[in-house]
Order: C-alpha cells, then structure tokens, then sequence
C-alpha cells in the first residue's frame, strides 16, 4: 500500500517545516547529551543511559519497524546539512576513493567502536560519550567539505549500514511505483536534484533499488520525481529478504561481524569471559584490551570460514549462506540490546530527576532504585523467544532458497546446523 | 567549598537528605559479584574534590540481609600506595566512606568483609573517583580540524553566491 497517494502524508514529506520539526527533538537531545556528558557528573548522567541503552534500542527497533529511518532525523546528519544549508559552505567535489566504495569504512568504524566499548567502558562514562559524539560530528563534517552528497553516510557510516542489514526486515520501503516511468523518464531528476530537492544523497537510483539497504528515506526524490512516481509502501515483513541479493564482501562481512558480535555479547557477560581472559593474560601475556580485540577478530575469522566452508563444500555462493543466517545475526543482536534495555531501564526513573548528576531531585525519584525489569536468571525469557525467531526466519529462508535456488539438501542440512549451533550458543553463554 | 551553595561545609541540608536517600536505595553505579554476594558501590560527587563512596553487600540470592562493608583498600593510579579504610556502617546497613582527592582519578577498590561464621567475602573493582574536566585540548584540536577542512574547501571552490 502506497502511502504517499495521501495527499496529508505526500504534503507532510514534501514539507521543509515538517521534516524540520520531526528532526529538531533529536537535535536538542544530541545537544543535551554532549552537555550532560562533558559537564555532568560521570556517575550518575542521563547520557550514558541514554546512548548506552535507550539509543541502541529506539535504532534497533526503528530500523526494523521503518529500515533506516534514524538516517533522517541522525543529528550528526541533520547538524552538517544545516551548517553547510546555513554557512552555504561548498564542496570540494572529491570524487569517493573507489577503495571506499564498500562498506569496509563502516565495518572498521563498527570493530573500532565496540571495541572502545568493552576496552575502556565507552558507554558508561558520559565524558567518553561527549568526547565520541563531538569527534563523529567531525568525521560526518569533514567528509561532507570533501566528498558529494552525503558519502559517509553511503559508506562509512556503522550506524546507517546496520539500520541498512535490520530495514532489511521492515514493513515498509521507498520504492518507484512504476518502474517503466523511471525508464521513459528523460529527466532524472531523483539522480540529479532540482528546484524542488536535492538529488538522491547516497547515490541510489529509485527506479533500479529493490531493498532497504542503502536507502536514507531522506524523501529528496519524492519532492523532486516530476512524474509523482516514487511510492513510500507499507508492505509484507521482511520482504526484501525473500529477494536473495547477492551481497558483496563488505557487505558480508559487517554481517558476519554483528553475528559475532552477538556472540562476543553473550560471552562478555558470562563466566567464559573472565576465563578466557584470564588464559590470555597467563598464557599469552596479553592485555584484556587486546585480547578482547582479538577474541572478536578470532569469533569472525571462525564465521567466515564456516560460511566459506559450507559455500565451498557445495558449490554455492558464500554470499548465499551469509543471507540466510542474516536473520539469525539481526535477531541475536536485538535479542543483546533487549536484554541490555531490561537490565538497565529502570535507572531512567532516578535519571529523571537527577538527568545531569547534579544532585538534583526535580521529581523526587532521584534515590529510587525499583527492581530490574527482568532478573538475570529470566532474561533468556526474552531475549530466547527473539533468537528462535531468527532460527525460524532462517529456517525459512533456507526453505525458500531450496525451492528458487536449487540449494542442495545436505547444503541446506549444514547452513541450518550452524544457525542452530549459534542460537544455542548464545543461550548457553545467556544462561550461565 | 561546597557546589552546591558555595558554604565552606561539605554539604547543606538538602544534600545530606539527597545523600540519606541514596543510601538507603543506593544507585548502582557499580555492581561487582563475588561469589553469592553483590557488591553495590555508589559513588556521588559531594563537594569539589570531595566524593562519596556508599558501599553495600547483599546476597544475590535472598536479596537481603544487607551485608555491610567493613574494610575497604584503594590505590589510585598515580600513587602505587595503598590506603586502607576501615567503615562503619549506618542504620540502613550501607558504609560510607567520604574521600577527598586532589585530583580526578582512577582508582582499584577492594572490599572487604566478613559475614557468618567468620567468613571472610570481598571484591575488586575499578572505579573513577571525581568527575574530570572537560579537555580543552580536544576542543582545540576539534575546532582546528573544522576550520582547516573548511578553509581548505573555500579556498578550492570559493563560497557559494
């Protein structure tokens, strides 16, 4: 069902003041967070909760409920284009080196994040917080000085490309309603820009997109396409999976890399860890910094010889094997940032008092401490039922590409024993 | 002095109610487990260079009786020292321990205690004591940075008319 036929909705996207208004709450937010963290107290600070918990998961649902609408209201976006908009400050009109057009940037940014993250507790210190979100503002700035359009955010951007591989998932896509008309259409405008917008800002063309990976739903080419013919369509779940696109290296390894991710997740809070990490330092000498490091690259290494293992054993595509476990890799990573939200939530009532740790008490809550939402021993009750549901979405999909595919029955044996294999594991690790 | 009102003493009556209350439903700002034990440590900025640690200990599977924290060592990372401290805990069962610094730093904690039958627990963790000051060298360097990339694009291109 095409939305965009509703006059109310079509005027609501065509509308500067609209976009502006639903961008602005964010902003403001940003604006707070860098306060609160650079001013606040860094033990007791609304922005730590708010990135390390309230953020992952607003993103990680938005993305599957819209694909990657966060890139529309993204602060770090919305600040460069109003700075560029506002100082009318030009372009150096670089072409993207051709080594960057992938999405290795994003995957690097992603490895360097999280392991920030575990290494010096990123998101527990609101003063790293700041510091993180000033320096992408940079990163996302200087790019946009440099390049065209918006190119970080096409490819180096972590973020985006994991809203991309969730959006994948979503009810909902920006697509050409016809796509004859894009290919009569002389103009191209959606590629160009015009009067009435600007051209499309990650560099996709409507009339051949067929998923959510890439697209920003930035609207430019609903207000520029001269023949109305770009449809925003509520659709069927997870639709675009069904497609099987082949999904270049990059693109499989930041796969990879959110399933291992989701693995390390599991493994962090566990007993294992320390384990392992105490064998690290005994045996290798090596600091928890490293080894941390080294244990997610090891956890890669191992997914990508599976799959490469798997595809090689019988003749398909690694790209192939990598889609199907796609689901499993979504729903385990959404099944951390759950439980990471159910163990933490409750602090937001404190918080609201005491936003900046100033030892404010605006709504006499600041000394209230209620119970988690779920006990540690329950949390496998949430977080399990969203990994079967991956399992199961794979299983199908296994399905689905033994039937279009031609994909061999022990092939199809193998790919689910290893998606099995990762959801036990996880809930294993969630377990113990 | 004290942030808050500018007095000369550690805390004005409000954060002293605000401090009462934290202790008796302490934050977590840091849970560390040892064994069936929870180790809560929350940590509150009282007066500049001036922090308070509020230490608890219940066990993580009767949720209660609150163990108090009897002795606790700390060694901070600029001075191989360590100091001992020994608490007494107040009427909600929590420790207290109020630190003055002269700097913000990091610091390794150990507590310590004993429960029934004389039986010694304790707990290591890392914390930060003092909330440091935003580092005006990143701001110089960030700004810098800014200022050179767009300089570099007008001087390319020019501004737009």
């Amino acid at each position: 069902m095409n939305i965009v036929k509703y006059k109310f909705i079509r005027r609501s996207l065509e509308s500067p003041v609209f976009i502006f208004i639903i961008r602005l709450p964010f902003v403001i937010a940003f604006f707070l967070i860098i306060f609160s963290g650079l001013f606040g107290s860094v033990y007791r600070n609304a922005a730590t909760l708010t990135v390390g918990v309230i953020w992952l998961v607003f993103i990680s649902l938005a993305a599957i409920l819209a694909g990657k609408i966060w890139c529309l209201v993204c602060p770090w976006n919305v600040l460069t284009e109003w700075i560029q908009d506002i100082l009318r400050l030009p372009n150096a009109g670089f072409n993207v080196p051709k080594v960057f057009n992938n999405l290795w940037l994003a995957v690097f940014f992603f490895l360097l994040i999280i392991w920030l993250e575990y290494a010096i507790g990123l998101a527990n210190n609101a003063r790293f917080i700041a510091y993180l979100a000033i320096i992408i503002f940079g990163v996302t700035f200087i790019p946009a000085l440099l390049f065209p359009r918006k190119s970080f955010c096409r490819y180096g951007c972590p973020v985006g490309a994991i809203c991309g591989l969730y959006g994948l998932f979503a009810p909902l896509e920006l697509r050409s309603a016809d796509k004859n008309t894009c290919r009569k259409c002389l103009t191209k405008d959606c590629i160009k820009g015009n009067d009435n917008g600007d051209a499309c800002p990650v560099f996709e063309y409507p009339g051949t997109m067929d998923d959510n990976l890439y697209c920003i739903l930035c609207t430019e080419c609903i207000k520029t396409c001269p023949n109305d013919n770009i449809a925003l369509n509520i659709r069927m779940p997870a639709a675009d999976l069904l497609k099987f696109r082949l999904l270049s290296f990059s693109e499989m390894f930041m796969l990879v890399t959110m399933l291992a991710l989701s693995v390390f997740g599991a493994i962090n809070i566990s007993k294992v860890y320390f384990q392992v990490m105490e064998w690290a330092s005994a045996k290798l000498l090596l600091p928890e910094t490293i080894s941390l490091l080294l244990l997610v690259l090891a956890l890669i290494a191992v997914f990508i010889l599976v799959i490469y293992a798997i595809a090689g054993l019988y003749k398909i595509s690694a790209s192939m094997v990598s889609y199907v476990l796609l689901p499993v890799a979504l729903f385990n990573h959404l099944a951390n940032t759950v439980k990471l939200f159910s163990v933490r939530a409750e602090d937001v009532i404190p918080l609201v008092s005491d936003p900046f740790g100033f030892s404010w008490n605006l709504f006499g809550t600041a000394g209230y401490l209620p119970n988690p939402l779920l006990a540690p021993n329950h949390l496998v009750y949430i977080a399990g039922p969203l990994m079967i549901i991956g399992l199961l979405y794979s299983a199908y999909l296994l399905f689905r590409a033994r039937r279009l595919n031609g994909i061999s029955p022990p092939a199809t044996v193998h790919c689910l024993l290893f998606a099995v294999i990762l959801v036990w594991f996880n809930w294993w690790l969630m377990a113990k | 002095m004290c942030f808050k009102c500018g007095c000369q003493g550690v805390a004005n009556l409000d954060q002293r109610e605000y401090l009462k209350t934290i202790s008796l439903h302490p934050f977590k700002d840091e849970v560390v487990s040892s064994g069936d034990y929870d180790f809560y440590v929350t940590m509150a900025d009282l007066a500049p260079n001036t922090v308070d640690l509020t230490i608890y200990i219940e066990n993580s599977l009767l949720k209660r009786p609150v163990r108090s924290a009897s002795e606790i060592w700390l060694s901070t990372d600029d001075s191989p020292a360590t100091q001992r401290f020994v608490l007494q805990p107040d009427y909600t069962g929590a420790s207290t321990l109020r630190y003055f610094y002269d700097k913000p730093v990091r610091a390794k904690l150990k507590i310590a205690t004993t429960i029934a039958d004389s039986k010694p627990i304790s707990a290591e963790t890392s914390i930060q004591i003092g909330s440091p000051k935003p580092s005006y060298l990143f701001f110089i360097i960030f700004v810098a940075s800014i200022l050179f990339a767009v300089a570099f694009v007008c001087l390319k291109r020019g501004f737009r008319s």
